[in-house]
């Protein structure tokens, strides 16, 4: 997936939310935290205050006391009767049952005016029958008398008392109903509540769903639009598979192609130059002078036919290599042997080839001599066709610097000829290609020769380099990396081992002996041709041994050095190994 | 309507009158506003026997009784609180339950139980009661409490105490305090 697309997305999936679907939110939240705290207060508050649920003050509660109060009044006027207790304890019993009786209750009414008008009227028939005896206890002649008058009072308090327990319940009832009306009324409200805020919750996910519905329908549509990408880059990479395919098949069928045309061609023609060369050989003076100049006229149209076939005979051949020999090959031949190949063409434009390198220097590349050899030969060929008459061709070998420090070998062939048109400098190396000037001046060619050497090159690790100005010359450089023998890498190899062990021996050598070690190791190198590396380590060895120093950290840290100059040099020797 | 002059007087006089008596009337005192009379009551009550205490407070195997004027031996003073039962403010001269208690050597967590003239009982601890502000009233508005208004003595509890409504701890008549 691109990265605009991963960002998109990114972007996308992020949940959005606006200002006021915050604060619909947040007034959900705080709304239902707040009714649910408020409905809990509430109802803490209607536990607490409830009157049937504390004592003392509920009139449901008070009555009970007061029932109590009454039948224990009625027990010690029946015990005064009974002359057990004193008229002053029968009094304190009557005294209690009068604060009872003055009780506000919860609802702000006396308990007194709740209770029946007979149950206080025989409450105070009975005071009356008290007030009319002496304090104290009750004389025994009076007590038959008392009792008699007392005993409908009695059955009337007690009867009254009984009532109380019917009151008690009615209006404990009556709480009852009032609190679960109460209670019913504050759940629908409740319900009503929550249903509200339900559906305002409903509305909100709703709303926000609603929102970012189109951002999810836009990633779809991104995913939907990197998935056709990704289909019409799969079909497109099929298609141009099957092309290759087809092209690979098309041009091995080519190369076939124009291998057997060109053997098939090279046959007859070979047979019809020779022909022509007896036909020539037999021509006399007195022969029709026409005769011999169709003659001449049949050969070189003949030689340069059998030019063009060899021609794409060879480069059918170079594309069918893709590996070369790897002899050594001395380049400074091949170029004397292309020289005299082409020296009938040297010497009938009068062309000077001027030789510009040391002929004490070797130069050695590796390949194969026929290819190089015609290489070199096509490009003297065309210094020569170019360049006018009466000039020279430059021609120079050297060595030059690879970027691994190794050598590559530089043949130089500079003409004062027509030069290339900038424009047709790029198409060089494309088969049958020919500058607009040389066609214009009628310049014989097949266009191949370029191509062909550019092959050669790039099979023997090589390139070609073109340098032209139109009207003044051209100059052409081919470039090789310097042949290394066998027996060279072979040598290399064993440097390189050699070095290797030596870095690992400096790296384990214990401090006593690293003094001895590191001279005995600094020999080898220099044996094996690592100057600096060598040098290195002799010197650490003669200090150690000079100086006779102690400080550990200053040897561990020469050490160190030593082994990074040593990983240098295996570098260095490694990379020429592999070029 | 023309007044004539010989109907003005008695007609005022009748006026006036009857402002007056609506006046008393609305004033007058009510059965649950009274005072000084519990109207449930009745008009007497014999005096006590002679050198009867109106307070025994007994712990473990001592036995302490006080009469009205040993306990006017205790520090007093006057507080207005508001009566629960009769849903009014009233002053009380009451004796602080913490000084019986430390003059009893009533411990902290000693249970306490609180008994009335007709036996009620109400129980928790020295400490509790001590915390939450428990008085011992010995009269009322200057004069002695009533029998049938929860005299002679009564327990009370200041507005600010946590026990101002929770009546069952508001004993009255109070007769004898026991360490359980």
């Amino acid at each position: 997936m691109s990265d605009s697309n991963v960002k998109k997305i990114t972007s996308l999936s992020k949940l959005e939310i606006s200002f006021w679907q915050k604060v619909l939110g947040a007034f959900l939240i705080v709304g239902l935290t707040a009714n649910g705290l408020i409905d809990f207060k509430s109802f803490q508050t209607s536990i607490k205050e409830s009157s049937i649920f504390s004592d003392g003050e509920s009139t449901a509660s008070s009555l009970m006391v007061l029932q109590r109060e009454s039948l224990v009044y009625v027990y010690r006027l029946s015990q005064w009767s009974y002359g057990e207790i004193s008229r002053f304890e029968l009094q304190i019993s009557r005294a209690l049952l009068a604060q009872r009786l003055s009780v506000v209750d919860s609802e702000g009414i006396v308990l007194g005016s709740r209770i029946d008008k007979r149950f206080l009227s025989h409450i105070q028939k009975s005071d009356a029958v008290v007030a009319s005896t002496l304090p104290g206890i009750l004389p025994e002649n009076l007590r038959e008398g008392v009792r008699s008058q007392l005993t409908p009072l009695i059955n009337g308090v007690t009867e009254g008392a009984r009532t109380l327990t019917a009151l008690y319940h009615k209006n404990l009832d009556a709480k009852i109903i009032l609190l679960a009306k109460e209670y019913q009324s504050e759940v629908t409200r409740s319900y009503y509540l929550l249903a509200l805020y339900f559906l305002i919750l409903m509305i909100f996910l709703a709303w926000i769903a609603r929102t970012n519905n189109r951002r999810y329908s836009e990633i779809i549509e991104v995913i939907g639009k990197e998935q056709e990408q990704i289909l019409s880059a799969k079909k497109e990479l099929e298609k141009a598979e099957i092309r290759n395919r087809e092209l690979i098949s098309l041009d091995e069928a080519k190369d076939l192609f124009v291998s057997t045309v060109n053997h098939e061609l090279r046959t007859p023609l070979t047979s019809i130059i020779g022909y022509v060369e007896l036909l020539k050989a037999q021509t006399t003076p007195d022969m029709d002078p026409s005769t011999a100049s169709y003659l001449e006229v049949l050969e070189r149209n003949s030689n340069i036919l059998l030019n063009l076939v060899e021609s794409m005979l060879s480069l059918s051949r170079m594309e069918s290599h893709s590996k070369i020999s790897e002899v050594r090959v001395d380049l400074a031949q091949v170029l004397e042997s292309a020289l005299f190949v082409l020296l009938p063409k040297f010497e009938e434009a009068n062309l000077r080839a001027v030789l510009l390198s040391s002929p004490e220097e070797t130069f050695y590349v590796q390949g194969d001599a026929g290819h190089l050899s015609q290489a070199v030969v096509n490009v003297l060929s065309n210094a020569a066709k170019f360049s006018p008459e009466n000039s020279e061709v430059k021609i120079s070998l050297s060595h030059s610097d690879r970027s691994d420090k190794s050598k590559n070998i530089r043949l130089e062939i500079q003409d004062f000829g027509i030069g290339i048109p900038k424009a047709d400098q790029k198409l060089l190396f494309t088969r049958f290609f020919r500058a607009k000037n040389a066609v214009d001046k009628q310049i014989q060619g097949t266009g191949l020769g370029l191509s062909i050497v550019e092959r050669i090159m790039s099979l023997h690790g090589g390139e070609i380099v073109v340098e032209s100005e139109e009207g003044i010359g051209t100059t052409i450089t081919l470039v090789l990396p310097e042949y290394i023998s066998a027996g060279d890498r072979m040598i290399s190899e064993r440097r390189i081992d050699v070095l290797r062990k030596a870095i690992v021996d400096l790296e384990e050598t214990t401090l006593s002996q690293l003094g001895i070690a590191t001279h005995e190791m600094g020999g080898a190198l220099g044996f094996y041709s690592f100057p600096e590396a060598s040098s290195s380590l002799l010197e650490f060895s003669r200090s150690l041994e000079l100086d006779g120093t102690s400080d550990v950290i200053a040897i561990e840290t020469q050490r160190a050095g030593l082994i990074a100059i040593l990983k240098s040099s295996l570098e260095t020797a490694e990379e020429m190994v592999s070029s | 309507m023309k007044i004539s002059a010989k109907a003005r007087k008695p007609l005022g006089s009748a006026v006036f009158t009857a402002i007056i008596f609506t006046l008393i009337i609305t004033h007058l005192p009510t059965a649950t506003a009274s005072k000084d009379k519990n109207p449930y009551g009745t008009n007497t009550i014999d005096p006590a026997p002679a050198n009867t205490p109106i307070l025994t407070v007994v712990n473990g195997s001592i036995s302490k009784d006080y009469t009205l004027k040993d306990l006017q031996g205790f520090r007093m003073s006057n507080i207005s609180i508001y009566e629960p039962f009769l849903k009014k403010r009233q002053v009380f001269t009451v004796i602080s339950l913490s000084e019986i208690f430390s003059k009893n050597k009533i411990g902290k967590s000693a249970k306490v139980n609180t008994v009335a003239l007709n036996d009620y009982a109400y129980s928790n601890t020295a400490k509790n009661f001590t915390t939450n502000s428990a008085y011992l009233a010995i009269a009322r508005e200057g004069k002695a409490i009533p029998y049938d208004q929860g005299g002679p003595i009564r327990i009370v509890f200041s507005d600010k105490s946590k026990w101002a409504k929770n009546l069952d701890a508001w004993n009255w008549s109070i007769r004898k305090i026991i360490v359980k």
